[in-house]
């Protein structure tokens, strides 16, 4: 059964279609892929990480859903720099560094889509002055975002 | 970054209060503050110390 009910999944499938540019690659973290969790695991957080990505990627086919395990496919995930889990890379036309490490429920679900349409864009809805501030920049700049879905 | 799912993460940073922003490890933003001041966070974070 999907998560999102039928008006805000109609209000989505419309901003996707008018707004997505490019298309975009949920690439998801679990620890394990099916069969038995790993010690430490959070079943029930990872498997509704899953379904949130499912109802997502349902809505456009320009938005569409790759599964990893960390633990079976340990290159994939230090190809995208996956340190934890559940994780979400969200790919673009080019990698833009994006990740969202948990659970993208409550507040953060419309975080997840502002997010995605960024990617899909290939730019932030950001100032002409901050853009410029951030292209002058003399080195690389890792921001880590703590967030709680309430 | 969830923090209620990743609390020993959410202890080596501090995290008391959210939203809260780590730049490059050391560098704290607290709150969800207007652009312009995350922008000078950043820059600041990143920008070598001027000499003398």
């Amino acid at each position: 059964m999907p998560l999102l009910n039928e008006q805000d999944a109609a209000f989505l499938r419309k901003r996707f279609a008018e707004e997505l540019e490019h298309p975009v690659r949920l690439v998801f973290f679990a620890p394990s892929v099916g069969g038995i969790a790993l010690p430490g695991e959070d079943v029930e957080m990872v498997e509704y990480t899953r379904r949130i990505l499912k109802d997502v990627t349902g809505l456009s086919d320009r938005v569409t859903l790759e599964e990893h395990s960390v633990a079976s496919e340990p290159e994939v995930a230090a190809a995208y720099g996956i340190a934890r889990t559940p994780a979400t890379a969200v790919v673009g036309a080019e990698d833009y560094g994006v990740r969202f490490y948990g659970m993208p429920a409550g507040y953060e679900f419309a975080t997840l889509i502002e997010v995605i349409l960024d990617v899909s864009r290939g730019r932030a809805p950001v100032s002409a002055e901050t853009a410029a501030a951030l292209a002058a920049l003399p080195g690389d700049a890792h921001l880590q975002v703590f967030v709680t879905p309430t | 970054m969830e923090a209620s799912e990743f609390p020993s993460l959410a202890q080596q940073y501090n995290v008391y209060a959210v939203p809260k922003t780590v730049i490059n490890e050391v560098h704290e933003v607290v709150g969800a503050v207007p652009e312009p001041q995350l922008v000078r966070a950043v820059v600041g974070a990143v920008t070598p110390p001027a000499a003398g």
